[in-house]
This record gives structure tokens, C-alpha cells and sequence, in this order.
């Protein structure tokens, strides 16, 4: 049984108003993806909800594995949805560099070490929004609330700007003008002649350089080849309507706790327009915010005093809370696309390539919920050196959740042990 | 950044792939061509240089002679017998350049480092001989990673970064503003440090992810990437400023706007209280100034009307009449001024986007003499002005004094009149805050006798010297575009976007684009309006009147067809109606966007399509009209109330793209007249955006071997101004003069005086010195170092390290005054909250002297400091790491594998040398950390924002000691004493400067086989007394930057 928290029925009345959408089905996106559902087994989204400073170690790894474990300070707000989540201890990326581990979590692979890898330090939300493609409009979105992300990158280690809140948004629902439609499709073609010269030219160039300048080279002609067809993928959709929804543009800009919330909300409708299956977002903290005077990053050099570790564990209990909220408006809608509840589909994955005060990246913040995964454990993997598991395998068993093919991902050794998919 | 370094027996792992660890350690390695090693061991490193050239793959006797101490410590396990880990040493080869092999090695390596093997339980290898094994092993393993990295000692084709893609764009299509100033920093200002950047202005390359860098260097051939992200971005940019640089219009109007004083009307700005209450009660027809200015908006005068900037971007004569009284004057004791000198009024630009005539932006235009005799005197100076900047005068030589004041004058000499400010709890509040404003009504009415400047008058008259301009000349010539000239057009653009001559066959396809877009009907635009008419009204009205009954009060044509509220000439209260004709090109639904302050409406063909009526702000309202093919009136009515007001109107077609129907002052300038002229420029720009999405403008393409006269040219360009050659290199490439030594030492001397060489002192300085790490941790908004955000101190740090460099460049100074100099660069800011110094007034950076051994020089700078820190804490470790890869050139070695930083336990109060001298006494860190370490701890007076500090904040509140100890024995007491051992090591730190340009120049990497082009350097710099100037010249003319 699940626990049932007085707050829920609160919760489950925001998600009503947030989920006040017309009937989806007659999206025209959504019935297409349902006709490719049933070729091709559901259709996954995954969410990635991290920050840029770690999250603080004591209030958050449990201290025993297994299903009876107790919650920790900073696991207590997701208590409801204890069943539907998995956290796990000793998994990490092998890396070292305190700071610069933080746009490592989605691929562990740090940026300057790309070369060294088939696919770069592409970040698994990229990876799947290759997969996605022209499915959704959106193949991936890069948001942030009150602080920069910086855990996306494409494939050639450009990393992917992140959106506020009011142009997540914006993005979403609210419809370009006719003109600007008009300009976009005409600005498509054009740029779509535009490279087929370029292209050709490039071909010429290529043939007039010294073998280790070619090889540099094919990154641009990659990049041209690759550019065409994001143009013929997004073409499409300057048509196609957006959908239509009752939810408000929420205010920017009203502290740490209620612009996450709203972001929250719009990931959740985000997921169930389908304009997106891949979603990271990076959230901070607002000076003032919670009784505390000072930054998150000052904070996190705690050098275990007390006023500081207090401090990250509101910080963090406030992302676990917003989190929370997340998973109640997933678990309380219908996925149009598979059947089921939203989360049944969704994983959202918790965590930061970081922890905090030692600014240490060995023993990972990790957490992961939904997505049609067994949940409701701690797993506690081994900390020996000879048996440690790279953080990479829960990345190459959510990509494979996902549905891509895939048997390597960034520094992964294998898929995750213990992490099994519902029956 | 973390402390990184060792502390405890760390965990290894398998899961980290072969590669990874390769290309981390050779990542970390440093740019020294001497590579990591030297850090270790000189002399073998020399040794090994010289025996063991860059490919070899032949048996390798460092590693063979390492091979016994494997016999002896771990063959058991990893040999014939037994293979644990799949591993076996007994036939482990030594041909480096195999990956696997290499593998191996480092394993073996990491595992004797970190005390692992052999294992606890079997026999130990005497510390003394692992010791010799590690720095052995790790000697070659440096070298072969080094080789490994290795591109063969030539520059791999490289992407323009994004600063030199803006200035490149710049000079390619002549553009001017702030924007495209050299060293001006990208448009991504994080100003209240939550990640929430602004991209705003015109900075064509606002948008752009930063670049990648290699040590700092962000121009790397083989490090920077190309992505289809970028080349969707560059598409933007080239279509923007292709754009921006288009003017197909008439002339402009060119009306001066004249501001009589006072400026300053409601106190907003000039707060000083002599000024203001002269102006509202003595003086009313002028500005007075009476003391120079000094932070903040005080002092400073800009006419109210271009507080929110001058509006439209241009360039303009600015004049001020101003007059200067009591040059001579007996007041000196409490108006300090130089009375033998004339009084120096400045120009001054700021943006008032950001910040305004008190912020960041604020920059000098020119200083003139004014003589303190009572005389009117004009000035005037030329300078372009980008929208949202203005104007604003100022008195350079003023008196300034905090106690300045004029209560403290009355007192002085007027004593009879003066009384004292009454207690602040005996009387009302009003009465108490009353007193300055009447002692300085007392202190006008007695005569002022001291100095002061009264400005009377402000010109602003924009100016055009050709039309039109010369940026659209350029991409469209003088006469008509045409399909017979678009190849002539083409092909001289081609040819200076690309650098180089252009070939027929290059330039083609671009050709054929164009040609076809020029003939497509569907391409064909929307016109503007057609005998356009406006009439003006005054009046204010709460919705539109029947404009018809009244009597207009002005009326006239607008010749470019496009809706404009300016000829009102009145900023509220007046209504206006458009009347002209459109001509649509098919039948269809045409839409029509309207987006008016205050209220509006739209009748097309008669009939109403948009009603927008009442007082609201600049919403926008939409409205759709089916229309057959031909022409069809078009009326528009439209009042303003309040201010602000605006008006802006647009039209599509069915299957046709948007066209403004109004002036939009921030938009490229639309394109108008001809239809079929419009759509031949529209075709050129997208054959334009084509050769600028080019990789033949994107790339330096450089030839193998002896660099031929246009890849030099490009070459010497990119390294001095970070931008395209101009005509005389252009002229000097084509007549393959440039690799005459006096041709190219002129050469330099005359770029090195151009304005854009700004573009090599900014980007060198910040990449030399990393201050690229600025603002990638700063203090935070809270907590006690608050000022730095408040204060906007940041883009003032580099400036400062900037200004400095600038100054021993220009002045041909020993590269030694960045160690030590009894002068430096301040600000008021940084002088007051970073130096604790009062005399230092504005926001450029002046040269000062200082007598504080500990400031002088470029080291101890904030900017250097704040970058080495992490804006919480400061560590030795991290600027003793700083000084040794950039300063002394030696990089030490990277921490091995899996170390876990090193992290404070605060509650204890335990300071940063303790605990680096419990790390230290383990062995494996020990060996570069005795020389990392003492590097640092004397920097630890300098907070993370670098200010002199004594303790360190922590409970308790410990005492810094600086004091160190060099792994030679000496002992330095403190920062003053540790600049002195580095002055003596002059000779490295004009080694490690050289290789720092030479990369720089070249976008390449430095490697062993360099060495030896280096050291040539070196002596000649050396024979000059190591100067900086000497050293640009020595590098524009070796051989590593003649050659690819």
C-alpha cells in the first residue's frame, strides 16, 4: 500500500488545475506517436532534475539497503512515493576535479577527455533526443530555474543553452504569429539552399588539405550534414498547432520554492502534450529564500558547520519537494500515448555529478523514480575498488529504457545489476 | 575548484577507459614544451629530449631499465605463472605508441603511486628504489603522452573563435559600436549571478556557447570544434550583420538636438548639494560643477533627454560650451586643486542599459584644456554612439575630497555665517537634513571664490559622411544590384571574407544561388506603403477623436513608405492618421500586426481590420483582410497620451513573409523602393551569408610548410588584432613582402599601434594569466564579499590586469615589472574596496604609483587572485599551481588518479597549512607537493577576491603565515620577499612568457622539437633586458610563426 500523506489530496488539486488540457488525443502529434507506439514497444520520456553544487551527503544516502531503509532528511519529502523510487549509494564516474564533475553526470565523461570516446561527452539526454528526432517537436529541452545547467551536451561537446521558465513557457504553448511562421518556413528553405552550396564547397576545400586538417575537417562537413536535416526534422512543425492549455503563464522570478514548483508543472504538461521525451533541468537557490542569508555554493563548502549543512538540507529538501510534486502529477495522469500513468513511462532521475563540502565526486547523489523500473529499494553498491560500478551503467540502462539500442554509454562498463525492469 | 591533491589511500578502478587516462594526464600536462617532467627532473628531461625524438618506437632503454624492478616486485602475479588482472610484465613491450602497452605502464605507475602494489602481504620493494622507479616511469610516460598529443609541430586548421568571428564581421562589413569594440567582452553579462545571462545589444556572437579552450588558449586548432549548434548560430549572426550593414534607404534626416543647462532638473543626477542648490536658486542657466567626479553618478553631467541614450546608433559631433572659473583661488586649503594647470573637462560614454554614466561601461572619449578665466568655450569631438549609450561631461582635475563639503567651507571662510548642524534628536527630521542645503545657500550667497566649471550647453548633431555608407557600398556598390553585377559583388567580397584571391570555379555556385533567388516570384516581398501621408494633431484624448473634424496642426509625406510617429515632434499628447496605398502582389488573406501606445486603428480597402482603441501600453493586436491582386488604401489612426509611445505596424501575405509597414528603430533597416531591387538585395544577402557560412571564411587554412603571403598575412592579422588583414596587409601579401624582417617589424610596430591591437592586450593578457576563470566561481551575492557583486567589480578586474599590460607593452618595459613595479592601474572602485585607497577617482583604469611592494607588479592583482580562488576559500595549492604552469613555466604533475580533494574541516579551525602539511608527509604527494605548496602560501594574504587580509575568517580567526619554505631551502617570509626570488628567476619567467605568445600566435601547441626555435628567442629577448614589445617582435619573426 502506499503511504498516503495529508498533503496529497492538497497535491493532487494543483495537479488537477495544472493538468487542465483539452482532450490530447485529438493532437494530431499524439496520434501519430500512438500509431508508432504500437510498432515499436512505449514510447519513454526521461527527466533529469539536478543542481550544480551536489547535494549534502549526510542528509541524503541511506544508511542500510533494502526496502525497509529509513528515510534521510533529504529523502523525507518523496516518503509518499517511496514505491516508486530507487537510491542508490557508491555509484559514481571515476572522476575527480570537484567542480568539473558537474556537467559529467549525464555522460561521465568530462568535456576535455571527449576525443578519447566514440560519441563524445554527448549527455544522455541528447543521446535520446537523437533517438526522438522529429517525433516531438521539442527533441529535448535544457531548462534552468535561478541557476545555469550545465549537464547537456551534443555530441561534439557544445553545450546546450538552457531556457528560464518563462521561455520554457513560451516555447510550449504559446502559438508564433501567423508572420513569423511565414518568415520561418521561408527562412527554412533558405537556409536550406544556403547549404547545399556550402556543402558542395566544402567537399572542394576538404579535397586541398593535409591529412590531419581533413581530418579535423569533418566535423564541419558533419556539422552541415546534420544541421539539413534538423531542418528537415523541425520543418514540419512550424505548421503543426501547439497545444492549447488553461495553465497560466506562471510569474518569474517569486523564489527558490515557487518558480520550481511552476517548472515542475510545466515539465509535467511538457510530458503530456508529448512536445518533448528528454528533459534536464538545473535548479539553484535565491538569496533570502528559507530564513537563509548566503549562496548555495557558500553553502556547500560547509566544512561541516552546522549553519551550513542545516542550510543545504532546506535547499536540497526543497528540490526532493518539488520533486515530489512532479511525481504526483505524473502518477495522476493517464499517459495518452501508452496507457497507464504518465510515470509508469517517465523516468525522473534525480542527482548531481557532484556532492557537496569535500566537493568530492566519488559516491554520487543519486536517485532515480518511474520509468517502469522496480522500485522502493536503497541499493548500496560495493565500495571496494575491485567491484565498484560505474554511475555510467544506471545511464546505459535508462538509455536502453528509453529504447535505444545501445550496449555502451560513455564510461559504462554494462547495464546497471539490480535494476530491473517491471514486469 | 577544488583543492585537488592526496590525502588518503584512494580507491582504483577499472571502469575509467584506456584512453581517459592518457589524454587526462597529457590534458593537465601544461603548455610548457618541457612538458610536465621538468617539474620533476631537469636535467633527465633534457636528456631524454634530446635522445628520444618525437615517433620513435624502437626498444626503449629508459623502460627496459625499469624492467627488473618488475622481475623482482611482480612477476610473481603477473608473469608466467599466474596472470592476475590479465596482466603479465614478462612480455610487456615497450613501444609506447601502442596503446595498450602504454596502458600498462601508466597502471603500473598509478598503483606503485598510490601504495596498492604489491600487496600488503607480500615482500616490499625498498622505498628508495620505488621512488626511482616512479620518477623514472613517469618521466617517459610524460614524454610519450606528450608525443601522443602531438601534431606534429603544426597548427591544425583552425575555427575562428567567436571574438575573432565579431571583429572579423566587423571589419569585413565595416560595422561600428560598443559592441564590436576590440576587448570588448562577449554580450553575456551574468549580473546577478544566478546563471541568468542577458543577451541584449547588437553583439552578433551573443548567443555563441563559449569557445573550447586548450591551458586557456581558446584558439587551438585541434581543440576547437565545429557543431551544428555553432553553424545554426553563425547562419544568425551572418543574416544579422549582413542586415545591420545594409542601408537601401534615402538619406536620413540629420537634425541636431542642442540642450541648454541646466541638464539636471529633478536632482537625479549631480546629486551634490553645492551644484544642486546653485542650479535651482544662483545659477540657474547653467550646470555647475565643483568638484571632479568621483563614483557612483555624482559629479557627472548628461542632459535629462539622453538619460535612456541617444537613441538612434550613429555617428555623431558631440560639442559642450562650457566655461572655468577661479582657476586661481583662495580655497586651497579645502578645494585642493593644481592652480598652475588648466582645468581638464572630459567626454565621457556610458550605456544606460547598463549601469549608466556611473557604471561599468563609462569610458573617456577625449580631455580638453579649459582655462580658468570666465571665458565660454566650446569643444567638440567626433565619435560613433551606439543607441542606448549617451554622453556625459565631467571635470577630470577637480577638487575631490570626502570632506569637501559646504558646511565645512562656510565654517571655514565664512565662520561669522556658520552655524552647526543641530542635533539630530532635538529637532525634526526635515529640519535636520535641511542644514547642508542651507549652508550651501549660505556659501553661494557669500560668493563662491572656489574653482568650479559651469557647462552651458550640449550639441548632438549625428553625422553622415557618406550615404550610403560605406558598409553598404561594400556588399551592394553605388548603382543598382543587378544579375550582370551580383558575380563582380560577389567575387570582391569573397575575396576579403576568405583572405585570399578567389577563383571563378570558388565563387560560382554562390553565383547560381543568387541568380536563381533573384528570379524566384515567390521570394518577391511585400512593399511598403505607397504616397504615404501623415497629418498631426494635438490634443489629448482618451480614445481616437474624429480626427477628420479637427484641424491638423502639421502635415507631410514620408518618402520611405513606412509609418513613423517622429515627425509629431512632441513625445506626448497628439494624434496622427497615415494615409497611403499598398500594393498586394496576388489575391489572398493578408494579415496585419499592430502594436501601438496609446491607441490605434487600421482600415484596409476601406474596411476596419484591426481596432486597437484606448489607453493601453504597446500591446499588439492582429487582424486579417482578404485582398484581390492590385493596389488598396490604407489608413491609420493613432493618438498618444503619457508617455512612453509607439507605433508599429506590419503586413503578410499568403505564402509571404512579414514586412514592416513602420520605422523599427533596433531592426536591421528594412528593405524599401523597388520592389525587384528589394529582391535582388535580398538574394545577395543570402549569397553573402553563404560565403560566410563558408569553411573558407570559417577556417584559417594554413599550407603546409613555409606559411605562403596570404596565410602569414591572416596569421599576423589574427595574432595582433584577432581579426582580418586590412588593405596594406592585403597589399603587402599580394606583393609577398611580409616575410622581409622589416617589412614585418614595421608591421608590427604599426599594428601594434592601431586601435584594433586592443583585441591581442585583452585576450592575451586574460589567457595568460587565466583570467578566463573569472566569474566561472565569484563570490557569491550574499555573505562577505557582497561588494564585488554590488560594485559590478569583475569586468574592473581584467580591466586592471588589461590596463597594466597595455602600459608595460606601450612602453617597451622589462617583462620583470609584472613581478615587481612601484606603479600600478586603479579605479576608484578597485582602489577604494580592493587597495583601501581614497585617491584615485573615476572608472578608467589610471596608472598610480604605489609604494606597497606587496601590490605592485601583476600578480597579486584581484584579478589574478580572484581567478585562483574559488570564491569561497583560497588554497596555496591552486595559486602555487598557477604560478608554476604560468609565471615559472613548469608545470608539476598532475594528482594521480581518483584523489579526493582536499577539504577543510572548519569546525576545528584547522588552517590550510596544517592540513597540507599532514598531505604532504605522504610520500606520493609529497614529491610534487613540496614544490606545488610553497608556491602558494605566500599569496594567502589575498582573499578570494584578492584584499590584503591578516586572518582568516574561520572561528577563531587564525593568523595567515605566509611564511615559506622552497624545496632549495630558502626561506621567504612573505609575499614582498617571494617576489624577489622570483625576480630571479627571470630567465625561466621569459621563457615560460615566450611560449605563452608563440602559442597564442600560432593556435598551436608547443612541442619538444620547438625547443630549440624558443631558446633563440629567449637570447635575443634577454640581450634587450627581456622587454615585452621586443618579445612581440622576436615571435611575428621566427621560424614557429613563419611556418604551419
Amino acid at each position: 500500500m502506499e503511504q498516503f500523506s495529508p498533503n496529497r489530496r492538497q497535491f493532487l488539486k494543483g495537479a488537477g488545475v495544472a493538468m487542465a488540457l483539452p482532450l490530447l488525443e485529438s493532437l494530431p502529434e499524439v496520434r501519430a506517436a500512438q500509431k508508432a507506439a504500437k510498432g515499436s514497444g512505449p514510447v519513454k520520456r526521461f527527466v533529469c532534475l539536478s543542481n550544480n553544487y551536489g547535494i549534502y551527503k549526510k542528509g541524503f544516502f541511506p544508511s542500510t539497503a533494502g526496502t525497509d531503509y529509513a528515510l534521510t532528511p533529504t529523502l523525507k519529502p518523496l516518503e509518499r512515493h517511496r514505491k516508486e523510487f530507487t537510491v542508490f549509494s557508491n555509484l559514481d564516474h571515476g572522476n575527480t576535479g570537484g567542480h568539473q564533475g558537474v556537467p559529467v553526470l549525464l555522460s561521465g565523461v568530462r568535456p576535455h577527455l571527449a576525443a578519447g570516446f566514440p560519441e563524445g561527452n554527448i549527455s544522455l539526454d541528447q543521446k535520446m533526443a537523437e533517438h526522438v528526432g522529429a517525433a516531438t517537436r521539442f527533441p529535448s529541452l535544457t531548462v534552468r530555474v535561478n541557476e545555469a545547467n550545465l549537464t547537456s551536451f551534443t555530441r561534439t561537446g557544445v553545450q546546450v543553452p538552457a531556457i528560464d521558465l518563462r521561455q520554457t513557457y513560451r516555447a510550449l504553448f504559446l502559438e508564433e504569429p501567423a508572420a513569423a511562421k511565414a518568415k520561418q518556413r521561408q527562412q527554412f528553405k533558405l537556409h536550406g539552399s544556403i547549404l547545399d552550396v556550402v556543402l558542395e564547397q566544402a567537399k572542394a576545400v576538404k579535397g586541398q588539405l593535409g591529412k590531419q586538417d581533413q581530418h579535423k575537417f569533418e566535423e564541419y562537413l558533419d556539422s552541415v550534414r546534420s544541421l539539413e536535416k534538423k531542418i528537415v526534422q523541425q520543418e514540419p512543425w512550424v505548421d503543426r498547432p501547439k497545444p492549447k492549455t488553461d495553465h497560466p503563464e506562471p510569474p518569474q522570478g517569486k523564489g527558490t520554492a515557487a518558480d520550481l514548483k511552476a517548472m515542475m508543472e510545466l515539465i509535467a504538461l511538457a510530458i503530456q502534450t508529448d512536445s518533448t521525451r528528454a528533459i534536464t533541468l538545473s535548479s539553484g537557490f535565491v538569496n533570502g529564500d528559507f530564513g537563509l542569508n548566503g549562496g548555495y555554493h557558500g553553502f556547500s563548502h560547509h566544512g561541516n558547520r552546522d549553519s551550513h549543512t542545516s542550510a543545504l538540507m532546506k535547499i536540497e529538501a526543497n528540490m526532493t519537494a518539488q520533486m515530489a510534486h512532479l511525481l504526483d502529477l505524473l502518477k495522476a495522469q493517464e499517459d495518452p500515448i501508452n496507457g497507464g500513468t504518465l510515470l509508469d513511462h517517465t523516468m525522473v532521475f534525480f542527482g548531481c555529478g557532484m556532492a557537496t563540502g569535500t566537493h568530492s565526486t566519488k559516491n554520487l547523489p543519486l536517485l532515480l523514480a518511474g520509468g517502469g523500473f522496480k522500485h522502493g529499494e536503497s541499493k548500496i553498491y560495493p565500495e571496494e575498488d575491485a567491484q565498484s560500478v560505474p554511475a555510467a551503467n544506471l545511464l546505459l540502462s535508462m538509455l536502453q529504457n528509453f529504447g535505444v539500442e545501445a550496449d555502451r554509454f560513455g564510461t559504462s562498463s554494462g547495464t546497471l545489476t539490480g535494476l530491473e525492469r517491471k514486469a | 575548484m577544488s583543492l585537488a591533491s592526496l590525502i588518503n589511500r584512494l580507491r582504483t578502478r577499472r571502469l575509467v577507459p584506456p584512453f581517459q587516462k592518457i589524454s587526462e594526464r597529457a590534458w593537465l600536462g601544461g603548455t610548457s614544451l618541457q612538458v610536465r617532467c621538468h617539474a620533476r627532473h631537469l636535467g633527465l628531461a633534457a636528456l631524454v629530449l634530446v635522445f628520444l625524438p618525437l615517433g620513435q618506437a624502437r626498444a626503449d632503454k629508459a623502460l627496459n631499465a625499469l624492467k627488473p624492478f618488475l622481475r623482482t616486485h611482480c612477476i610473481e602475479c603477473h608473469g608466467p605463472d599466474k596472470q592476475k588482472n590479465e596482466i603479465r610484465f614478462d612480455t610487456l613491450g615497450t613501444d609506447l605508441t601502442d596503446r595498450r602497452t602504454l596502458e600498462i605502464w601508466q597502471d603500473a605507475l598509478d598503483q606503485l603511486n598510490l601504495g596498492e602494489m604489491p600487496p600488503k602481504k607480500a615482500a616490499q620493494p625498498k622505498r628508495a628504489d620505488t621512488a626511482k622507479f616512479i620518477d623514472a616511469l613517469s618521466t617517459r610516460l610524460e614524454l610519450a603522452y606528450a608525443q601522443r598529443k602531438s601534431t606534429g609541430g603544426q597548427t591544425v586548421i583552425r575555427r575562428l573563435n567567436r571574438l575573432e568571428l565579431r571583429s572579423t564581421l566587423r571589419d569585413l562589413l565595416y560595422l561600428q559600436g560598443a559592441a564590436y569594440r576590440p576587448g570588448a567582452v562577449s554580450g553575456l553579462v551574468d549580473n546577478n549571478g544566478n546563471g541568468r545571462v542577458e543577451r541584449q545589444g547588437n553583439d552578433p556572437v551573443r548567443f555563441f556557447p563559449e569557445d573550447e579552450l586548450d591551458e586557456g588558449f581558446a584558439n587551438i586548432g585541434d581543440r576547437l570544434v565545429m557543431s551544428d549548434f555553432l553553424l545554426k548560430l553563425m547562419l544568425g549572426a551572418a543574416e544579422e550583420t549582413i542586415g545591420a550593414a545594409t542601408h537601401p534607404g534615402p538619406r536620413p534626416q540629420t537634425q541636431p538636438r542642442e540642450f541648454a543647462a541646466p541638464f539636471v532638473q529633478d536632482r537625479k543626477l549631480g546629486q551634490r548639494t553645492i551644484e544642486t542648490v546653485a542650479r535651482e536658486e544662483f545659477h540657474k542657466e547653467v550646470d555647475l560643477l565643483t568638484q571632479r567626479y568621483y563614483e557612483g553618478g555624482d559629479g557627472r553631467l548628461v542632459p535629462r533627454e539622453l538619460g535612456g541614450g541617444v537613441r538612434v546608433s550613429g555617428r555623431y559631433r558631440v560639442t559642450v560650451e562650457v566655461s572655468g572659473h577661479n582657476q586661481k583661488h583662495p580655497w586651497d586649503e579645502l578645494a585642493k586643486t593644481d592652480q598652475s594647470q588648466p582645468f581638464k573637462i572630459g567626454l565621457h560614454v556610458a550605456d544606460a542599459r547598463n549601469g549608466g554614466i556611473g557604471g561599468p561601461t563609462s569610458r573617456t572619449v577625449q580631455v580638453w584644456d579649459l582655462p580658468g578665466d570666465g571665458k565660454r568655450r566650446t569643444f567638440s569631438a567626433e565619435l560613433w554612439i551606439d543607441d542606448t549609450w549617451m554622453p556625459w561631461v565631467g571635470w577630470e582635475n577637480g577638487p575631490y575630497d570626502r570632506n569637501f563639503r559646504a558646511e565645512r567651507l562656510v565654517e571655514k571662510y565664512y565662520p561669522a555665517q556658520f552655524k552647526p548642524r543641530p542635533d539630530r534628536k532635538a529637532v525634526p527630521k526635515e529640519v535636520y537634513d535641511a542644514w547642508p542645503v542651507e549652508m550651501a545657500r549660505v556659501l553661494l550667497k557669500a560668493g563662491y571664490a572656489g574653482p568650479n566649471v559651469r557647462v552651458h550647453r550640449l550639441k548632438l548633431e549625428p553625422l553622415i559622411d557618406q550615404w550610403p555608407p560605406r558598409s553598404h557600398v561594400a556588399l551592394y556598390g553605388k548603382g543598382p544590384v543587378t544579375q550582370a553585377n551580383v558575380e563582380q559583388l560577389l567575387r570582391t567580397f569573397a575575396t576579403r571574407a576568405w583572405r585570399r584571391p578567389v577563383t571563378d570555379a570558388e565563387v560560382a555556385p554562390y553565383v547560381k544561388l543568387v541568380h536563381g533567388l533573384m528570379e524566384d516570384p515567390k521570394a518577391k516581398p511585400l512593399g511598403a506603403i505607397k504616397d504615404l501621408k501623415y497629418r498631426v494633431y494635438h490634443g489629448k484624448w482618451t480614445k481616437l477623436p474624429v480626427f477628420d473634424e479637427l484641424k491638423p496642426a502639421a502635415e507631410g509625406a514620408l518618402a520611405g513608405g513606412l509609418i513613423d510617429i517622429r515627425p509629431a515632434r512632441k513625445p506626448d499628447y497628439y494624434g496622427m492618421v497615415f494615409e497611403g496605398r499598398l500594393e498586394t502582389p496576388v489575391a489572398g488573406e493578408y494579415e496585419f500586426e499592430l502594436a501601438s501606445d496609446d491607441g490605434s486603428r487600421l482600415l484596409v480597402a476601406n474596411q476596419k481590420v484591426i481596432e486597437h482603441d484606448g489607453l493601453h501600453g504597446a500591446s499588439t493586436k492582429r487582424g486579417k483582410v482578404r485582398l484581390a491582386k492590385g493596389t488598396h488604401a490604407i489608413r491609420l489612426e493613432y493618438f498618444a497620451y503619457g508617455r512612453p509611445n509607439s507605433l508599429r505596424l506590419a503586413w503578410s501575405g499568403p505564402g509571404i513573409a512579414s514586412a514592416p509597414l513602420s520605422v523599427m528603430p533596433a531592426a536591421p533597416q528594412p528593405v524599401v523602393g523597388n520592389p525587384d531591387e528589394a529582391r535582388a538585395i535580398r538574394a545577395l544577402q543570402a549569397g553573402y551569408t553563404a560565403l560566410l557560412c563558408s569553411p573558407r571564411f570559417l577556417y584559417l587554412r594554413e599550407n603546409a610548410g613555409d606559411l605562403d603571403a596570404y596565410a602569414l598575412a591572416s596569421r599576423l592579422s589574427y595574432f595582433l588584432w584577432s581579426s582580418m588583414p586590412d588593405e596594406t596587409l592585403f597589399r603587402l601579401a599580394a606583393e609577398n613582402k611580409l616575410r622581409d624582417p622589416a617589412v614585418m617589424r614595421a608591421q608590427v610596430e604599426r599594428m601594434l599601434k592601431d586601435p584594433k591591437a586592443e583585441a591581442f592586450v585583452q585576450n592575451f593578457t586574460t589567457t595568460w594569466l587565466r583570467l578566463d576563470k573569472l566569474g566561472k566561481m565569484p563570490p557569491e551575492k550574499g555573505g562577505p564579499f557582497r561588494f564585488y557583486h554590488d560594485r559590478r567589480m569583475e569586468p574592473m578586474l581584467s580591466q586592471q590586469a588589461v590596463a597594466f599590460f597595455a602600459d608595460v607593452l606601450q612602453r617597451n618595459e622589462r617583462i620583470t615589472t609584472f613581478i615587481h613595479s612601484d606603479h600600478t592601474f586603479l579605479n576608484a572602485q578597485i582602489a577604494r574596496w580592493m587597495y583601501g585607497r581614497d585617491d584615485v577617482p573615476g572608472e578608467g583604469m589610471i596608472r598610480v604609483p604605489t609604494h606597497d611592494p606587496r601590490r605592485g607588479g601583476i600578480l597579486t592583482m584581484p584579478a589574478v587572485m580572484t581567478a585562483t580562488a574559488n570564491g569561497v576559500d583560497t588554497s596555496p595549492i591552486v595559486r602555487g599551481v598557477w604560478l608554476l604552469e604560468n609565471i615559472l613555466g613548469t608545470p608539476p604533475s598532475p594528482p594521480p588518479p581518483d584523489v579526493e580533494p582536499l577539504s577543510p574541516d572548519l569546525r576545528n579551525a584547522k588552517t590550510i597549512r596544517e592540513q597540507l602539511e599532514l598531505h604532504r608527509k605522504h610520500d606520493a604527494c609529497a614529491s610534487c607537493h613540496r614544490k606545488i605548496d610553497p608556491m602558494g602560501f605566500a599569496f594567502e594574504n589575498f582573499d578570494p577576491v584578492g584584499r590584503w587580509r591578516t586572518h582568516y575568517r574561520t572561528d577563531g580567526r587564525p593568523q595567515i603565515d605566509p611564511a615559506t619554505e622552497l624545496p632549495n631551502g630558502d626561506q621567504l617570509a612573505d609575499i614582498v620577499a617571494f617576489k624577489q626570488m622570483l625576480l630571479k628567476r627571470e630567465p625561466d619567467f621569459a621563457r615560460c612568457l615566450t611560449e605563452k605568445m608563440l602559442i597564442y600566435a600560432t593556435g598551436r601547441r608547443l612541442e619538444p622539437l620547438d625547443r630549440g626555435e624558443v631558446n633563440k628567442i629567449t637570447t635575443a629577448l634577454a640581450q634587450n633586458g627581456n622587454r615585452l614589445r621586443d618579445l612581440v617582435h622576436l615571435v611575428a619573426t621566427s621560424d614557429i610563426f613563419l611556418r604551419k
